[in-house]
């Protein structure tokens, strides 16, 4: 059912002693082994009974030996129907026993249920503001505490707590409040011995003076009691809310899957090269080939508006804190109706806030930066404010080994978010990255003697102001404003040279404001309109060709041209996207969004339908399949004069795919599916001279007569998140291909790779020890092999002969892995990771790199040997 | 949205950043300037621009370390100039499009002779050749169609046909394989052909005969003079007629001379910076450059240039075993004009 999220959890001390109650368990013995989780469904409840707030039900189960529940009471009532929901659910849930000496045992457990609230109420670790016991006048002595997790200080909310009375062996219970507090009355004076025995901590023992009579002193006088997560962690497992898929495929990543993953220096953006249907980019740039498309047909979403980049320089992590990166969502086709103006896939970050219970503070400090996060609540976790900001050192690094190389890169965000009241939301949010890379005083490459110096920098700046309103219960209404200013220059002064320089700036501006209507968890209706304006302007002095009946120079020697392009274009795009379950089961997700675009001297309207549908059979088996048109205008360079083309075409797609997804166990997931993609109106340099109307010749720069088509199969064996262990196996076998002209036919894409393997696997060790590894076996580039040279007598310089038929580089291999430790301490956790990139330091050239003659061929650079080790602090 | 996407500018800058941190690990490969084996260092053309019906002198500087009988043969035809545009036709295809050739290689012309392709022809075999313009190469616009891929339903002016072959003219390719020892070495080179220039202030180009150098130890600081006599005998240096000596460990500098100041200015035919303005013309400079070669490792530079800083300097190691090698020095002035000299040297202890 939706809108259910079940979290297990909170294990009650368990009772150990075959089918005896609870009640009457006072010398209990602790099994070696707790139970852990094989199936739970979720509770059905009609969808009018959807709660505004979370909603708990706390049930005491019997786990028989056979792991069946053969018995189950309400410990703590949500009311109707939850009460009666939560009692049938679990009643068909599924455990592996618990176990004492190796030998399997009942116990007694507490069980939660929760009852999410309405979606966008992302229910925060503990409510704050969720009402407190009132202290009731109670015979005997009051006794109270806090629980806590050890490390992050994150309030323990229904924890049952015991205290035993060794002279008597009575035992009381009580669960923590939302707070993690709890209060004993009517207890006998003296030493007592606290008990706290709950899934996924360390059992807790310890002694305590009960002396006090009233129940302020005790409140006021009550200890911090700290649990270490524990080595029965692999059942303590939060269970995601199961939103319905919106698209056919899509690949949803939570917050430790992100940042986990070997090879990426715990970059959450860098895990999608690890997903089925993305080809592995050269030294990890962070542009992806995705099911054969073009690298700029993949859009970047943070927070639902367009991103211009997602990584910092040559190979950097992402421009976002990991800490604040909330989900990732990646689709390889059909994306939703939300998204536009990509003919590929989409990349869709949602950014997050900490939690709100208290402040927070993060420091991370690797080989190669630093990165600070603080977040403060607001009126009692009302609001928040939240800053984060990370800069490399490599300028303090470099100098150990070169003088003429400098790179830097800086990234911050400043978000702060603001209930208004329980329906109205809104964050704004600054976001931005600085990177530079520079060169000075080498000599020029091309040897004419003199001494070159090169800078590279871009950067971008964000804001973004946003709102949720719940219109009803079943409508909501986002809008979002984003304003981006966004720079990229590039320089290189040689001696002898005229200054060469390519400065590109310029801003949008996009509101998108959408509704969400789900009354029914049949059905629902998403729509909206997304309004953009950009202004890019380019200032250019770039060389150009050598002069006609001239040979080019021996040595680089540029005639420098300047010249500046400004392009203000425009867009609307209003949508609308449903989600139909026709029979149960059965789910259909059609869309349509209709743009309206206006760049160069074109005002292009597109449509782009899309229909995708995922049939259900049963609980272990979904078909799935989509078909999906997608365009995509051309950038400013391509369409605007003097160089472009005002009236090139956008790109057209058209995205199909069929597969299935089989649940073969609790938790785990094997998805297949066969796709493929047909692009037209690519856009590609050109040099054409063509007659125009009058008579006249004209030059082509940049022509829209590219097409490509790519067809695959992906597979995905994912261990989802929980456990001992979690990450996914993938396999693509894909073809992409260009059209070479009607004399050659279809060749293949220069960024092909038919096999593509990646196993992205974590172990969580015990002791807070973790080890990831992430393997890549893919094929080579194609690449078209030299076969000879003529020596061009003008230019001083051998011509490569090339052969007619492509080949591939050698089959790319490589390990990364990663290795991460906590210690906890009372209050703040200490973290060390170790990151090493490609372990066996596997030779694996982007390229052949030939000698002047091409005479000897040798293999091109690649990405070394890599580690990096880092630590963290976290208050 | 994909109207934001600067891409390809981005990808660019980071392929440019990425071999500059990662090329330091990379195999070390020989350098061009160190001559091993037998090499074509240059071809010249005399005139240095031609015009239909001239006669043409054609010679090559070929060395061979081990002075092994050799044969060179010639050829020349009419092949359209690849790639001379604005992005010298680049594309996402690859350096060779996949056409089995380069982007950049004009081809062969004994291929295309033997062939039958009706401008290519063999011109025989010889340490020199003749290559005789053809007198109506322009009496038609099919060589200025198919050197510059101009289209066919454009009726190109007759004044415009002028300024054309007045300022850009037309590439012959001249061809020149070299037989040694089994093997077979491949060069080509381009004779310009036009017409007299309309245009005031562009004469005809002409190889740059005048080049010559100055050679001394650095330590002695000497600022060499500007210009000088070039030797009569094809030597190199100015100041030390005939064969030089270099002294094992101890590094001289050659200074080229003779540059003119300020270098020549021509007309050039170059592409648009528009859309509808596919051709522009101008007036540029010239720039000399500077291809060095030894048969001894021991030059600091492979190549420079005038604009930037012309000389060289070459130290021998001292652990050098040869007794005496021969260095060589190509100059190029950018627009077709070569010239060259030689010089053998002797090797000493300090």
């Amino acid at each position: 059912m939706s809108r259910v999220r079940t979290v297990l959890a909170l294990l009650a001390a368990a009772w150990v002693l075959g089918l005896a109650s609870p009640a009457s368990t006072s010398a209990a013995q602790l099994p070696d082994e707790l139970p852990t989780t094989v199936s739970v469904p979720d509770p059905e409840i009609p969808p009018e009974a959807r709660p505004e707030e979370d909603l708990v039900v706390s049930l005491e189960i019997l786990i028989a030996v056979d792991g069946t529940v053969t018995e189950a009471r309400v410990a703590k009532s949500a009311g109707e129907p939850y009460d009666s929901a939560a009692l049938d659910a679990i009643k068909h849930a599924r455990f592996a026993p618990a176990k004492l000496e190796g030998v399997a045992v009942a116990v007694w457990i507490g069980f939660d249920f929760t009852f999410a609230g309405r979606p966008h109420r992302r229910s925060r670790v503990v409510p704050s503001r969720a009402p407190r016991r009132e202290i009731e006048p109670a015979p005997g002595f009051v006794f109270a505490g806090e629980v806590v997790e050890k490390g992050t200080r994150a309030p323990q909310a229904g924890i049952p707590v015991n205290v035993r009375d060794p002279r008597t062996g009575r035992t009381w219970e009580v669960l923590t409040d939302a707070d993690g507090r709890f209060v004993f009355r009517g207890l006998p004076a003296g030493r007592l011995t606290l008990d706290i025995f709950t899934g996924g901590y360390e059992p807790l023992k310890k002694a305590v003076r009960v002396r006090s009579a009233d129940p302020e002193e005790a409140l006021r006088d009550r200890d911090r009691y700290y649990l270490a997560p524990g080595g029965l962690s692999a059942y303590r497992t939060v269970v995601k809310e199961k939103r319905p898929p919106k698209a056919a495929t899509v690949i949803d990543l939570n917050e430790e899957e992100l940042t986990k993953v070997a090879g990426t220096f715990g970059d959450p953006t860098r895990v999608v090269a690890s997903l089925p249907g993305v080809a592995r980019s050269p030294f990890g740039l962070g542009y992806y080939v995705v099911r054969g498309a073009q690298l700029d047909n993949t859009g970047f979403f943070i927070d639902g508006h367009p991103a211009i980049y997602l990584y910092h320089l040559l190979g950097g992590p992402g421009v976002i804190h990991p800490e604040l990166v909330g989900s990732l969502s990646f689709y390889p086709g059909g994306y939703p109706a939300r998204y536009g103006a990509y003919a590929g896939g989409i990349i869709a970050v949602e950014t997050k806030d900490p939690p709100r219970d208290r402040w927070h503070l993060d420091v991370d400090l690797n080989l190669f930066q630093t990165g600070v996060l603080f977040s403060v609540p607001i009126d009692d976790g009302r609001g928040i404010v939240t800053a984060s900001f990370r800069r490399s050192y490599y300028e303090l690094l470099l100098p150990l080994f070169t003088d003429d190389l400098s790179l830097s890169f800086t990234d911050y965000m400043l978000r702060a978010s603001w209930d208004f009241s329980p329906r109205v939301r809104g964050r704004f949010i600054v976001l931005g990255a600085e990177d530079a890379a520079a060169t000075k005083g080498i000599e020029s490459s091309d040897g004419g003697g003199g001494k070159t110096s090169s800078d590279i920098s871009l950067g971008f700046h964000r804001v973004n102001l946003a709102f949720d309103v719940d219109l009803s219960r079943d409508l909501t209404w986002t809008t979002s404003a984003v304003w981006e200013y966004e720079h990229t220059d590039n320089s290189r002064v040689a001696e002898g040279d005229d200054t060469i320089k390519a400065g590109l700036a310029g801003w949008f501006a996009q509101l998108r404001s959408f509704v969400e209507w789900r009354p029914d968890k049949r059905y629902g209706v998403e729509t909206g309109l997304e309004l953009t304006y950009l202004s890019y302007g380019a200032d250019l002095q770039i060389p150009i060709g050598a002069a006609l009946g001239d040979p080019r120079p021996p040595l680089f020697d540029p005639r420098v041209i300047r010249t500046t392009i400004d392009s203000p274009a425009w867009g609307i795009a209003p949508y609308v996207s449903g989600d139909l379950e026709l029979t149960p089961g059965l789910r259909l997700l059609p869309g349509v969004r209709l743009s309206l675009w206006k760049y160069g001297d074109r005002v292009q309207p597109v449509l782009d339908p899309k229909l995708a549908v995922r049939w259900t059979i049963d609980d272990a088996w979904t078909l799935k399949g989509m078909a999906a048109v997608a365009h995509q205008p051309p950038n400013n360079f391509f369409a605007a004069e003097p160089f472009g083309d005002p009236a090139i075409p956008p790109a057209e797609s058209l995205q199909g795919s069929l597969g299935f997804e089989w649940i073969p166990a609790e938790g785990w997931l094997i998805s297949f599916e066969g796709f493929a993609q047909y692009l037209t109106n690519l856009p590609q340099a050109s040099n054409a001279l063509a007659a125009s109307g009058d008579d006249e010749v004209e030059r082509t720069y940049f022509d829209a007569n590219l097409r490509g088509r790519a067809f695959g199969a992906e597979l995905l064996l994912r261990k989802e998140f929980g456990g001992r262990q979690y990450g996914w196996l993938s396999y693509t076998i894909s073809r992409a291909e260009r059209w070479r002209g009607d004399e050659r036919g279809w060749g293949i894409y220069e960024l092909d790779q038919t096999h593509i393997l990646n196993l992205a696997w974590t172990v969580r060790l015990g002791r807070e020890w973790s080890l990831g590894a992430r393997f890549q076996l893919t094929s080579g580039n194609p690449y078209y092999p030299i076969v000879g040279s003529r020596y061009d007598a003008d230019l001083d310089r051998y011509v490569p002969l090339y052969a007619g038929e492509a080949g591939r580089l050698d089959l790319y291999h490589r390990l990364d892995m990663r290795l991460d430790k906590t210690w906890r301490f009372e209050d703040w956790m200490f973290q060390f990771y170790l990151d090493i990139q490609n372990v066996y330091n596997a030779g694996n050239p982007e390229s052949p790199r030939y000698s002047y003659d091409y005479a000897i061929k040798t293999d091109g650079i690649s990405l070394p040997f890599f580690p990096t080790l880092g630590f963290r602090a976290v208050f | 949205m994909g109207l934001l996407e600067n891409t390809t500018l981005r990808a660019l800058a980071l392929a440019l950043a990425a071999p500059a941190v990662l090329g330091a690990c990379m195999e070390e490969l020989p350098r061009p300037s160190l001559v091993d084996d037998v090499r074509i260092l240059g071809v010249s053309n005399a005139p240095a621009q031609a015009e239909p019906g001239d006669t043409v002198t054609l010679t090559a500087l070929v060395v061979d370390p081990e002075d092994r009988p050799r044969t060179l043969r010639w050829a020349t035809c009419l092949v359209p100039e690849q790639g001379f545009g604005f992005f010298g036709g680049s594309s996402e295809t690859g350096s060779s499009g996949g056409n089995g050739y380069g982007l950049d290689d004009p081809g062969s012309c004994f291929d295309l002779a033997e062939a039958g392709d009706p401008w290519a022809r063999v011109l025989g075999e010889g340490e020199t050749a003749t290559l005789v313009v053809p007198a109506d190469l322009f009496d038609d616009d099919e060589a200025l169609r198919l050197t510059y891929g101009l289209p066919a339903d454009i009726e190109l002016a007759a004044e415009l046909k002028t300024l054309f072959l007045g300022i850009a003219g037309v590439n012959l390719t001249v061809s020149l394989r070299v037989d040694v020892a089994g093997r077979t070495l491949e060069a080509s080179k381009r004779v310009n052909v036009g017409v007299p220039s309309v245009l005031p202030d562009n004469p005809a180009n002409e190889n740059p005969t005048e080049a010559t150098f100055h050679i001394a130890r650095k330590v002695d600081l000497i600022e060499p003079p500007a210009t000088a006599d070039r030797p009569a005998d094809g030597t190199c240096f100015s100041n030390e007629a005939g064969d030089i000596t270099l002294v094992r460990g101890t590094r001289y500098v050659m200074t080229p001379q003779n540059i003119p100041v300020p270098q020549p200015t021509y007309a050039a035919l170059v592409p648009g910076t528009t859309t509808d303005q596919p051709f522009e013309f101008v007036y540029q400079q010239e720039n000399w450059f500077f291809a060095w070669f030894a048969t001894i490792e021991g030059l600091d530079k492979d190549a420079s240039k005038g604009s930037a800083v012309p000389e060289n300097s070459i130290q021998l190691a001292e652990d050098t075993p040869e007794t005496e090698g021969d260095l060589w020095i190509v100059v190029r002035d950018g627009r077709g004009g070569t010239t060259w000299c030689a010089t053998h040297f002797t090797v000493e202890d300090p």
